[in-house]
């Protein structure tokens, strides 16, 4: 997204990084941290996010918006998410495509939508909800999915794009889930790339992923594998700089070493433009 | 036949992941509406959501109640979990408050050991105390620059981020020995509390520190706290509640101390 600014090639703030927030040795380009872990009243967490805005700027990323759900959106959460964003003014606010909750019951993980055009509309209709009720703009991530519906009428992509474009809502592309559920699912990861508006991602997602049988796994426990630093490459032809985070949330390494695959996501992107440029 | 509504497919969804957590529950239905080579395909594919909303969820109550997690062992563990899953799933957007209710499910419990109830609620406690709102706290020098004569209408007021509670069994034993579940029951009242340094600390409390921190708590004076010593003459009471308060002062559980107006 044209409007969001250029943050550079951050990481996913997590508990184990908090002693190097704390040492101000925390040094990313910028962080993003997973909002309902600060819906709290108080204590240490709400601190040390404070702390480590005064390091780098910080994004607020949801899991449990439940923006694919038919349940209404839960008025508490928005409500909480509101004064996260007043507290911490976050440079932008994200969530997933996907549905999480029936029933006034959450599972706790992103559960994927049908792709029809009634649930693009529906989709689409709570994204601008939500977007009238923060006052501005959110980014919607596409998420892995180990089954997909038989009732669906459209690739992926074309549903994500439809509800950018009738939400007028950011993407975060996450390119490893696009490899994963491209290996999962049986299409093309670059015809993904290139179905998606170019001028709505506002953001890029890098992770690592494992394998269960015939099916990779969305598990954050590994390194980003090289097909995924392929995928990304590919992304930034297309997509030019866009704010890049890498995301561990298990076996989680040394903040050095979560730097380091942010550095290398520097250097593909420099690597990526340069060439762009010369061959210009 | 007309296609489900959105509805009807999170419906069927859920009611194959997470409706009977841990076994397999999934619908006919529902897997008529996935893609696969196969059926064993398209359950294989189903089952990675109803694998992972147990595992994920269990994991989440493994380190939210890492000593009963420890007591009962990883087998019972997961069988409670089955259970609780079942009779409380998670009804907020954050996962936070997942284990709100695990004391009370093991109360009714036949199959696990009396005291994992009051264990449980120690540990909910401590979970409690570590999100809870800030407050600045009272310090000594707050305490003793009042002057004498106005000591008796000095009221105290408690930081959010302090709970007490009353077991049937030395829970706070259960919380830091060894690996068993062989307590005699025991009447004990701890407080709970974070600390200025955001640090979480439990206590036990005799019974006349458990009633002494119950007036303060409900906004008795200083002369109020000092009934709690009235068997002792009556500057040996005040001194008593004086040691009291500075005990408390210093563990950084007074958010205030008002003099009358």
């Amino acid at each position: 997204m044209s409007l969001l600014p250029h943050l550079g090639h951050g990481v996913g703030l997590r508990t184990i990084h908090y002693p190097h927030v704390l040492d101000r040795t925390a040094r990313a380009d910028w962080f993003e941290v997973i909002s309902e872990n600060f819906m709290i009243a108080g204590g240490r967490p709400l601190q040390i996010l404070e702390k480590a805005r005064e390091l780098a700027p910080v994004v607020l990323h949801g899991v449990s918006l439940n923006i694919g759900g038919t349940d209404p959106l839960r008025e508490d959460y928005l409500t909480e998410l509101e004064l996260l964003i007043r507290r911490f003014a976050p440079a932008w606010v994200s969530d997933h495509l996907c549905w999480g909750a029936v029933g006034g019951s959450f599972a706790h993980d992103l559960l994927p939508l049908p792709y029809t055009e009634e649930v693009v509309r529906h989709v689409a209709a709570r994204i601008r909800q939500v977007q009238d009720r923060l006052g501005r703009r959110i980014l919607m991530e596409n998420v892995s999915s180990y089954l997909t519906y038989s009732i669906s009428s459209m690739p992926e992509w074309v549903f994500l794009s439809a509800i950018a474009e009738e939400a007028d809502c950011g993407i975060l592309l996450d390119v490893n889930n696009i490899y994963v559920s491209a290996i999962n699912h049986g299409f093309s990861p670059l015809e993904y790339l290139s179905g998606v508006p170019a001028q709505r991602v506002g953001q890029i997602h890098l992770a690592g992923h494992s394998s269960q049988g015939d099916l990779l796994i969305d598990t954050h426990d590994h390194p980003v594998p090289t097909p995924v630093w392929q995928l990304y490459r590919e992304a930034v032809r297309r997509f030019g700089r866009v704010s890049t985070l890498v995301e561990r949330d298990d076996q989680i390494p040394p903040f050095e070493e979560l730097l380091a695959e942010a550095n290398r996501a520097r250097e593909i992107e420099g690597e990526v433009l340069n060439a762009s440029s010369i061959s210009l | 036949m007309p296609a489900p509504s959105l509805c009807e497919v999170q419906r069927l969804f859920w009611e194959s992941v997470a409706v009977k957590p841990g076994r397999e529950s999934i619908a006919p239905a529902f897997v008529r509406l996935v893609c696969g080579r196969d059926d064993s395909d398209r359950k294989i594919r189903i089952a990675v959501y109803s694998d992972a909303y147990f595992l994920r969820l269990r994991d989440v109550l493994r380190d939210d109640y890492p000593r009963v997690a420890a007591l009962v062992g990883p087998e019972q563990f997961d069988e409670v979990v089955k259970g609780y899953l079942e009779a409380f799933p998670s009804r907020w957007p954050s996962v936070r408050h997942l284990g709100h209710a695990l004391s009370e499910f093991l109360r009714h419990r036949t199959d696990t050991p009396k005291c994992l109830a009051d264990l449980a609620e120690l540990e909910w406690a401590r979970i409690e105390v570590f999100d809870a709102p800030d407050a600045e706290c009272a310090t000594i020098e707050d305490f003793i620059s009042v002057p004498a004569d106005a000591w008796p209408a000095l009221r105290f007021s408690a930081i959010p981020a302090l709970q007490t509670l009353h077991a049937q069994y030395p829970v706070h034993r259960l919380w830091s020995g060894g690996a068993s579940l062989d307590v005699s029951a025991e009447e004990t009242a701890l407080r709970v509390w974070r600390s200025n340094d955001c640090r979480v600390f439990h206590a036990p409390m005799d019974e006349r520190e458990s009633a002494a921190l119950r007036k303060m708590i409900s906004g008795g004076p200083f002369a109020t706290i000092c009934e709690t010593f009235a068997d002792l003459p009556e500057a040996g009471a005040a001194q008593e509640s004086a040691a009291l308060l500075v005990r408390w002062i210093e563990d950084g559980i007074i958010h205030r101390i008002d003099q009358a107006a």
